[in-house]
């Protein structure tokens, strides 16, 4: 099913972190997305409802481990068609988005070893 | 400070701290039914809501600390008490070459006893009581996607309008032949009441017999209008799911 598109901030977000996500051939769940674009979870999940009836991304269930009985995740991409739209709606709205990783995107390194990229800088000619 | 004002500080103490461990412990528990109660208002056909229902079960379970989680959970809560969603499934709830079915209902009446006015004519009361259900369905299905009306006939020109479903057409041909029954099931009494011997403004012009439907025509009638109510279900639940609101 496909149609127009409210398009919000969140949903700008959401698009950008599909788009990164993409890029590294990663699939997404609700909290990770949550996480990323710094947004609640009824804000992410709506978002993640109209993107759905749109067909701009398909879900799946991730494979569950047998002896676990955590409730399953469920899991996100672009579609080809979603893909096209996520372009051409950064590209007109955010177009730095296209081109930059955005901060809060950014995969910080664990928490235990982050001095050593500050260690890095002080080494001459030494950038992260 | 006295003893027992010592003593009594650390049994307040302990209770609490007690409290507010099971609490901690129970709030995850509470967080997971929360987010279930909350995909299940929020989310119209139960199948989605429970597919979503465990995908928020799993969002939470992934929410660090217990009482975080419980936090989030009452935000999900908070935005399902605001919003309710209608989300199509994942399959067609139709097949698009679906067609209504053609009402047929043949029709028989039998006669009855000496027509009094005070008589009551149950089986013809039968007969509009069913039709009655059905124009009531067809004004509920009006009324579903935006259209308030008591007129049978408005309501299927609208929902055809709106829907730009064509089958809405077929539905009001069944709905014609059902009222066409409905109507001359109660014009046998005027019908008879035409009939009498007498001469005209004479006492004996007066209707002498009633007819009334037999029953196989009622059960008929019956199947037929249950037929025409599930269509007009289906057609009006095929549309509601297929206009999800963005």
């Amino acid at each position: 099913m496909t149609g127009p598109i409210r398009v919000t901030g969140p949903l700008l977000d959401v698009m950008e972190v599909f788009l990164q996500a993409f890029r590294d051939d990663a699939q997404l769940h609700g909290w990770a997305i949550a996480k990323a674009t710094k947004r609640s979870g009824p804000t992410v999940y709506g978002v993640l409802d109209r993107l759905e009836d749109a067909a701009w991304i398909a879900g799946q269930w991730e494979d569950q481990h047998p002896e676990s009985n955590k409730p399953r995740r469920r899991l996100y991409r672009l579609t080809p068609t979603g893909l096209t739209a996520a372009r051409d709606l950064l590209a007109a709205r955010r177009p730095q988005a296209l081109h930059h990783k955005p901060e809060h995107h950014r995969v910080w390194p664990e928490p235990g070893l982050a001095f050593v990229g500050w260690l890095r800088t002080l080494l001459p000619g030494g950038a992260r | 400070m006295t003893t027992w004002q010592i003593v009594l500080g650390i049994i307040i103490g302990l209770i609490t701290g007690l409290v507010v461990s099971e609490c901690c412990d129970v709030s995850p528990w509470v967080a997971r039914k929360l987010v279930r109660w909350s995909a299940r208002r929020r989310y119209v056909p139960p199948t989605h809501a429970e597919l979503r229902a465990e995908e928020l079960a799993a969002y939470i379970d992934d929410c660090p600390g217990r009482l975080f989680k419980l936090i989030i959970a009452l935000g999900f809560a908070a935005a399902a008490s605001v919003v309710t969603r209608k989300v199509a499934p994942t399959v067609a709830p139709l097949d698009p070459l679906w067609q209504p079915t053609t009402l047929t209902v043949p029709v028989h009446y039998e006669e009855g006893g000496e027509w009094r006015e005070d008589r009551r004519r149950p089986k013809a009361h039968v007969v509009h009581q069913s039709w009655c259900q059905l124009t009531d369905e067809v004004c509920k299905a009006a009324k579903e996607v935006g259209v308030g009306s008591r007129s049978w006939r408005r309501c299927v020109k609208e929902l055809r309008r709106i829907t730009g479903d064509e089958r809405w057409m077929l539905v009001a041909k069944n709905l014609e032949l059902l009222e066409e029954i409905n109507d001359s099931s109660a014009k046998i009494r005027r019908a008879k009441y035409m009939e009498g011997t007498g001469a005209p403004g004479s006492r004996d012009y007066i209707v002498h017999y009633w007819s009334f439907p037999t029953s196989s025509t009622i059960m008929r009638y019956q199947a037929a209008v249950e037929t025409a109510r599930a269509e007009i279900r289906r057609l009006t639940s095929d549309f509601l799911l297929s206009s999800v609101p963005r």
